[in-house]
């Protein structure tokens, strides 16, 4: 600790503290523009300076750390006129236009010109009109407000680790330019940190002075990183997205999705009537007699087919709330238990995996953890494009905590840029390369002798398994380099602790659940669970897929993954539902229910916001499967692909118009709130399900989520001490079993779920589909940054689409070379199952001999192509690996 | 007693001599004075379009909360308003709006006739506001 003297104060800091740091611990206030809390010091804008005791000159405090003894004046005569000469040279080239200023009212620098009382008259320069260009066009830059601050520079740099701008010219000329457009990720953390209105958002048209708008802190509605966000509005409009520093796991960041990707929340093709279909076409109707016809249609099967006819697809973009009553109305009213949701698409495997091998399948630790981490293994995840905010940890621990970083994909993603060791395996071979590191670490012993033996069961056989898989071998089957093997396994056995993050192309495959499961035999076998810095994380795709998953919205499980097998579970749940007859049997997966809807064996289905023709594999497949239903409904807050089959489609509301709790990845439990009225009739979706279930003779009586969520908490004991009051500020992480417990970031801590930890053996096995000569090459499916999932919510607004507006398939610059293809040539993909026209884009992501291609958007649906062969025990699609052949189309 | 009473009348007397006070409205009609705040007025650059920027500025000052801006951004960034309607049943004519206006685009000007039959009618809308 250093002690000094601060205008007369005595304080005491801690050693390598700037003066700035340890002034404002004693409630002094040292004015900055450039200098911001999660940025390194920067220097630039001298508003700072501070006088300290013996030396000649002042000192900036932002950048000068403390010294034993020293005393320093932050206000004298000469400091203010340094500080009001430095505004006033700004001021040269900053305009006054603060009443036209979208920043005007929350303007660091207007502030700062108020407080010294400064116009514009100081000194004057010839001002030329300078032409502005930016890197995105989500983000107009006015190169006259600008300070040369370098806020956004350095939050590009520090924050994102893209560094797209920078400084162009000098003097006057300076501005900010773009370096490299391709890298700027328009995620807009450069308009966050601007301290004036240099940067401004140019999505909404609408624009509010930042008195007049409410602003509501919600969370984000798009990948499972649960970021905090605050939506703007006005007369219930929307008129653009904020962030607060501190706040959430994003700490003020955002991705293009958060940022820019609400305008889907006013779309004009939103659906604000029921609409009901008669003779082919849908017509408007009452709710009223939306939902009777939806009850009759209903009580019609169930009485002549059984309620095992009748099947419900839950989402993961709803809320826990709806999420429960769904489940409740299918189990307790209809009766049956076929119930489940995409998250059987992305990551059941991973369900199915962590649950044999820990008992329990969520992330075992938070994300900010892997600052802690010595060595983070991440494996078939592009962090950068789908999961933005965790993948700026990542990057802060590589760059700025010295983290090791080990990328194995087939793809050549960004995070490979900052990662130590990049292993590039054939797509489909993932146990292989796993065993094949399991191998080495024995032999080098550098596994957790202790801790196995303590924790973990089933290490023979698993040593056992693992011992024919030499680098050697697996080097044969994955096509990864022996000695690069071996390095791997060394800085992964070595680092402790190591951490491990995985998503799709993990879960994607017909044995998914093994490739889970190896990823915790991993894990465990250095001791790298229950420990900070450690853990298995799978990345969840979905605001609320966690949360989905834990309200029971699966076939086999109540809320908290009780079993509906357990006849004590049940009574539980009959005892507190007031019913007496709830099913034993598991229900309908996904996958399962559409072959039954074309067997005929389900009838009817309740699609609750999904839209399984656009993410399900092999959709033709499934569009026969739904043509055979009888009865269709489908709530939802567009016309999806979907819900053009219904027979009912019921309006929704999207998350910024009601109230309720979101799930994260790291499974936190998060408010999201209620900003703006629903559009036209649309309901919530607690109020659609509640009189449903009222019309088919279940009373249900909810005047809020609060109420459901009291209800939830009653018979799900890992959410039982979650209360809104609680999560108001901050969420908590499940299991937090009474109110007082404060959650639990880190699972399995002293001990497994399951007691101890399960090795499982496992076999490397081919993948359903290779390629052959008739089609030769592998289509990995994915996403890109700027759109989501089925792109039902970003291709609706102008913003995103701007950025990513049609399909582009990746193709190997050498494969093109072959094939005569040139970026921007349209191709005709072909599978055994069908084919779509597609632009291509060479690019050297992609490995050669494979292709990899979004299925976001409508136009080509990637899903055409995609094999429906399953994993057998999660029954997860085999999305990430199908034969197809190319053909480039002659112009 | 008598003194006051004869005071008195010796006003009212003084006063039947000289000019009147009272005008034969409407006949008559009163010139008002140059900084009299009456009815708004929105003012218009050279070109013809609106000065006002939708800053807003005006309807955030206004005690009485009856003026409505309604704030887009044209293509070009240029900023103006969409619509800028003055509810003048509320106004209360301080005049504050035009002392916060940054760039002078509304006045108050001498019409103080603003009498109407309907109270739809005091609603005055950008159209109306930017008439001479």
């Amino acid at each position: 600790m250093v002690s000094l003297t601060i205008d007369g104060k005595e304080v005491v800091a801690e050693e390598g503290t700037t003066i700035l740091k340890a002034a404002k611990s004693v409630g002094i206030d040292i004015p900055t523009l450039c200098y911001h809390e999660r940025l390194n010091p920067i220097g630039s804008c001298r508003m700072c300076v501070v006088e300290i005791e013996g030396l000649p000159h002042p000192m900036t405090a932002c950048n000068t750390p403390v010294v034993e003894g020293i005393k320093v004046t932050t206000a004298s005569g000469r400091l203010l006129r340094m500080r009001e000469e430095t505004l006033k040279l700004i001021l040269v080239n900053h305009p006054l236009d603060c009443p036209i200023c979208d920043k005007g009212g929350e303007c660091t620098l207007q502030d700062l010109v108020h407080e010294f009382e400064i116009d514009g008259a100081g000194y004057q320069a010839i001002r030329e009109k300078r032409e502005s260009s930016y890197a995105t066009p989500l983000i107009h830059y006015w190169p006259d407000r600008c300070i040369m601050c370098l806020r956004c520079i350095t939050a590009c740099r520090e924050i994102k680790g893209l560094g797209a701008i920078d400084i162009s010219g000098s003097g006057f000329d300076a501005s900010v330019v773009a370096v490299d457009k391709d890298k700027c990720e328009s995620c807009g953390e450069c308009i966050s940190v601007c301290p004036t209105g240099a940067l401004t958002e140019n999505l909404s048209q609408y624009k509010a002075r930042p008195w007049m708008v409410d602003r509501v802190m919600t969370t984000c509605t798009y990948c499972g990183c649960g970021c905090q966000l605050e939506i703007n509005v006005l007369d219930n409009r929307i008129t653009s997205i904020t962030t607060k520093d501190h706040v959430g796991i994003n700490k003020g960041s955002l991705c293009v999705k958060g940022r820019f990707g609400y305008e889907f929340i006013e779309s004009e093709e939103r659906i604000t009537k029921p609409l009901v279909k008669k003779n082919g076409e849908f017509h408007e109707a009452s709710w009223e007699d939306a939902l009777n016809l939806v009850a009759e249609n209903f009580n019609t099967i169930k009485a002549s087919h059984g309620a095992d006819a009748i099947a419900c697809l839950s989402s993961a973009r709803c809320t826990n709330e709806e999420n429960y009553l769904i489940q409740k109305l299918m189990r307790a009213v209809i009766g049956t238990n076929n119930i489940d949701h995409c998250s059987r698409l992305w990551h059941s495997s991973t369900v199915a995996g962590l649950a044999t091998a820990f008992g329990s399948d969520a992330m075992t630790n938070p994300i900010a953890d892997v600052l802690k981490s010595e060595a983070i293994l991440v494996t078939g995840s592009n962090t950068t494009e789908n999961h933005p905010i965790f993948a700026n940890y990542i990057k802060e621990a590589v760059l700025k905590k010295g983290a090791k970083l080990i990328v194995v994909d087939p793809r050549k993603i960004d995070l490979v840029d900052y990662a130590g060791i990049w292993l590039r395996p054939k797509p489909g071979t993932d146990i292989a390369w796993i065993n094949g590191l399991l191998h080495i670490i024995i032999k080098e012993n550098l596994h957790a002798a202790e801790y196995i033996k303590e924790r973990t069961e089933g290490f023979e056989e698993l040593k056992a398994c693992v011992e024919k898989y030499t680098p050697e071998y697996v080097s044969e089957i994955t096509g990864i380099k022996a000695s690069d093997l071996v390095n791997t396994a060394i800085t992964y056995g070595k680092a402790k602790p190591a951490s491990i993050m995985y998503a799709m192309v993990i879960t994607q495959h017909i044995n998914g659940t093994d490739n889970v499961k190896s990823l915790a035999n991993l894990a465990m076998l250095c001791g790298n669970i229950s420990v900070e810095g450690g853990g298995v994380n799978p990345l969840r795709g979905q605001n609320n897929v966690q949360g989905a998953c834990d309200l029971g919205a699966l076939p086999n499980v109540f809320t908290g993954y009780q079993p509906v097998t357990n006849d004590e579970v049940r009574q539980k749940f009959e005892m507190a539902w007031g019913v007496d007859n709830l099913q034993g049997k598991v229900g309908l997966t996904v996958t399962e229910m559409f072959n039954a809807a074309e067997e005929g064996k389900v009838k009817a289905m309740y699609i609750m916001g999904e839209n399984p023709l656009l993410s399900d594999p092999d959709l033709n497949h499934i569009e026969h499967c739904i043509k055979s239903l009888d009865f269709l409904v489908v709530q939802d807050i567009f016309l999806t692909e979907t819900a053009k089959y219904a027979d009912v489609v019921l309006p929704a509301v999207s998350f910024a118009e009601k109230d309720g709790t979101f799930t994260n990845s790291e499974r936190k439990v998060q408010r999201i709130r209620k900003a703006i009225k629903p559009r036209g009739e649309a309901k919530e979706g607690y109020r659609i399900i509640c009189e449903l279930s009222n019309k088919l003779g279940f009373r249900m009586d909810y005047s809020s989520p609060r109420n459901i969520m009291e209800e939830i908490r009653k018979v799900t004991p890992s959410y039982a001490g979650i209360t809104y009051e609680r999560i108001e500020e901050e969420g908590i992480q499940w299991p937090c079993p009474d109110e007082g417990h404060p959650g639990t970031p880190i699972l399995h801590v002293g001990q497994f779920a399951r007691g101890k930890g399960q090795f499982t053996a496992i076999e490397y096995q081919e993948p359903a589909e290779l390629p052959d000569d008739e089609y030769p090459f592998l289509l990995a499916t994915g996403r890109v940054f700027a759109h989501y999932h089925a792109g039902t919510m970003t291709s609706k607004g102008k913003g995103l689409n701007m950025l990513y507006p049609e399909l582009l398939v990746e193709i190997n610059p050498d494969d093109a070379v072959s094939l005569g293809i040139a970026s921007g040539d349209s191709v005709h993909i072909t599978s055994r199952r069908g084919d779509i026209k597609v632009k291509a884009q060479v690019s050297e992501r992609p490995d050669r001999g494979v292709v990899f291609l979004p299925f976001h958007l409508k136009e080509s649906p990637a899903n055409i192509l995609t094999i429906n062969a399953i994993d057998p025990i999660a029954k997860i699609p085999q999305y990430k690996v199908c034969a197809v052949r190319i053909e480039g189309i002659k112009q | 007693m008598i003194i006051p009473l004869v005071k008195g009348l010796s006003l009212t007397f003084r006063r039947f001599f000289s000019k009147p006070i009272t005008i034969l409205y409407p006949e008559q009609r009163w010139e008002c004075y140059p900084r009299f705040r009456g009815r708004h007025q929105l003012q218009r650059k050279e070109d013809g379009s609106a000065k006002c920027v939708a800053c807003q500025l005006c309807a955030t000052v206004c005690p009485s909360e009856c003026i409505r801006v309604v704030t887009v951004e044209g293509p070009d960034h240029e900023r103006y308003a969409e619509s800028y309607e003055i509810d003048l049943s509320r106004c209360i004519f301080c005049g504050y709006c035009v002392e916060a206006c940054p760039v002078g685009a509304i006045v108050m000007t001498g019409e103080y006739e603003l009498a109407t039959y309907n109270r739809d009618d005091t609603q005055y809308n950008m159209e109306m506001l930017l008439e001479k």
